[in-house]
């Protein structure tokens, strides 16, 4: 059996604004397992970024206890959290997030301010990764002048710079023209495929395909969808 | 290979909003170096005052009636003037009660790059044997002066040691006052002996003869008795003496440079008034950074920046922000005041005795620290919010 990674139990997120009170995650329990690559579908506005955010530690539950990598984050402090973040969990989101005026390597580098250790390793990992990614050429340019899929590719090497064990990804591939999704997703079943563990949430059905577990989420519910 | 450090995140993130940097920059600039430069002039006028009136030596000051517009310029700015008192004057004051020392000047003519000597200079006559404001200095350096030694102030380009032929009659520079700020840096002082001297061979060895009488005098330095006030003996004088004056010398001084002094230091005030008001512009427009830039924060946090971090952050940016409009504005303010203190305390036409450079430096390097609080203080609020909202709720609002 392998080593469960991250694990929601009973877990409730209960957003309170102008609409009142909406229950964006609704009583989950989810069991990621290391060399999953679980991918999360539903509609817009079904919970399922919430959920990852639960799981990355970004947000608190309203209720349920959110466990990650045999940490309970509610008896985490803020820095205990942010450590958790920092060296074991790689993000990606829909936006690639880069700062403009950095080059594509100072980006996958930004990590080494809030955790990774810096230094020559660090640096050289950094270029590995965005050979990886398929931009080892575009070492020195800065962000905004990468296209989209780039920008995309470079945030993936960001967020596996350190050598995370999970990698939660936000719609990454949101947003992109249908051969630039390709080669994202071609990336991260290359990733999972190496040993990365993967939950990636997306509104795009076919990406199903590519996932040894799915899920869909329907208002703050999620259901495992048993393999076809 | 250069290292990413907080800081080349710091200054990227000031590139990427470089209007917006600029402006604040320049703000602060603006305000730093001008309560820089205007407190340091506030501060010389008020050394040039101090020091001045401490050096005069008189307490007041027995002229003419009707010539005080003349003595104030040559006391305070040593405008060039030419005064007679009325005979026996000297020794009529010296009878009143009250007075301790009373000393006799007489202010000869001014000098404009003449052909004995570069330059421009006031010559005054002076008593050495009872003189208030040179007979100090020669007290203070153990020195005695032949008649024919002339002691000269700060502004007084001619060399020490040399030899001039005032009118004709030789000259040696014997000696130098320290700077005052007022109107004894630009005078040649030499004693009465010589001046009747040089009075006497003027008509066959100088271009023009010099036409003073030998009792002739312009004004009387005169020092109160300890436990006098100055007010009580001016009282005295002006009702035992017919045609004469008095001026307080000290508070003449002071009222002289007062006016400026209220000017520069309202500028002052507005100022500082508007280093207050930085706060609140520095801290919406940190705010409303810090708003724009929420999915930022949200995903430094997503990678692992601890709220402590974001905080540290905003902070230093603030900080960086303030600090380089500081240096701009100081550093500026500073080379000027270095550059053009002269010209610029001429300009002011008051008594003006700059600081040391040390000091200005000290002075500016404790703004420079201002500054940067400044900043740091003004962005506390929105660095405090920033680091404490929810990295999820950033991210979707930055979105949004």
């Amino acid at each position: 059996m392998p080593e469960p990674l991250a694990e929601l139990s009973e877990v409730e997120k209960v957003w309170s604004g102008g609409a009142g009170r909406v229950a964006a995650v609704a009583g989950v329990s989810l069991e990621v397992l290391r060399g999953d690559f679980g991918v999360i579908t539903g509609r817009s506005g079904s919970g399922k970024s919430t959920l990852l955010a639960l799981l990355g530690g970004l947000t608190r539950p309203s209720a349920g206890t959110v466990t990650l990598f045999g940490h309970d984050l509610g008896g985490l402090s803020d820095d205990g959290r942010a450590a958790l973040r920092a060296t074991r969990l790689g993000f990606v989101f829909q936006f690639a997030g880069l700062v403009p005026t950095l080059t594509a390597f100072d980006n996958v580098r930004l990590r080494t301010l809030f955790g990774v250790p810096p230094g020559r390793d660090t640096d050289l990992a950094a270029r590995d990764l965005l050979r990886r990614v398929g931009l080892g050429h575009r070492l020195d340019a800065y962000a905004d002048e990468l296209s989209g899929g780039e920008q995309r590719r470079v945030a993936i090497a960001r967020a596996l710079l350190g050598g995370p064990d999970l990698l939660l990804a936000d719609e990454p591939t949101g947003d992109l023209d249908t051969a630039t999704e390709a080669e994202i997703m071609t990336l991260l079943a290359e990733l999972h495929r190496d040993g990365l563990t993967i939950l990636m949430v997306t509104h795009n059905l076919e990406l199903r395909q590519f996932a040894n577990r799915s899920f869909e989420m329907r208002d703050g519910r999620l259901q495992e969808l048993q393999p076809a | 290979m250069r290292p990413l450090t907080p800081g080349s995140l710091l200054l990227s993130n000031l590139r990427r909003r470089r209007f917006r940097t600029a402006a604040l920059v320049l703000l602060v600039a603006a305000v730093t170096g001008g309560v820089g430069v205007l407190s340091l002039l506030v501060r010389g006028i008020g050394r040039g005052v101090a020091l001045g009136t401490a050096r005069f030596g008189a307490d007041l000051v027995v002229i003419p009636r009707g010539g005080r517009a003349a003595i104030e310029g040559a006391l305070i700015v040593g405008q060039p003037t030419q005064i007679t008192l009325p005979g026996g004057v000297l020794a009529a004051v010296r009878k009143l009660p009250g007075v301790q020392i009373a000393s006799p000047q007489i202010f000869v003519q001014s000098l404009h790059d003449a052909s004995c000597c570069p330059g421009e200079f006031f010559l005054i006559g002076y008593d050495p044997a009872t003189d208030l404001t040179v007979k100090p200095w020669l007290e203070e350096h153990h020195r005695t002066f032949g008649d024919h030694d002339a002691l000269v102030g700060d502004r007084v380009s001619l060399k020490d040691g040399a030899q001039l032929p005032f009118f004709g009659t030789p000259f040696t520079i014997a000696g130098r006052l320290a700077p005052t700020g007022v109107g004894l840096d630009t005078t040649v002082f030499i004693p009465l002996a010589g001046v009747r001297d040089m009075v006497l061979h003027s008509p066959e060895r100088a271009e023009q003869a010099l036409h003073i009488k030998p009792d002739e005098i312009s004004a009387v330095m005169v020092r109160v008795a300890p436990g006098t006030a100055p007010t009580t003996v001016a009282e005295e004088v002006t009702a035992n003496i017919d045609n004469v004056e008095v001026l307080l010398a000290p508070q003449e001084i002071a009222a002289a440079v007062r006016e400026l002094g209220v000017t520069l230091k309202l500028l002052m005030a507005v100022a500082a008034g508007v280093w207050l008001l930085l706060f609140p512009v520095l801290g919406i427009t940190f705010a409303m950074t810090t708003s724009e830039r929420r999915r930022d924060l949200g995903l430094h946090r997503a990678l692992g920046a601890t709220s402590k971090v974001i905080f540290r952050l905003a902070v230093a940016e603030a900080g960086l922000i303030t600090g380089l409009g500081g240096l701009l504005g100081l550093g500026s303010g500073l080379v000027v005041l270095l550059l053009f203190n002269g010209p610029l305390g001429r300009a002011l036409q008051r008594p003006y005795v700059p600081a040391e450079a040390w000091s200005m430096v000290g002075f500016f390097v404790g703004l420079e620290l201002a500054a940067v609080a400044t900043g740091a203080l003004a962005a506390w609020l929105p660095a405090r919010a920033a680091a404490a909202a929810d990295p999820y709720v950033c991210l979707r609002q930055g979105e949004a």
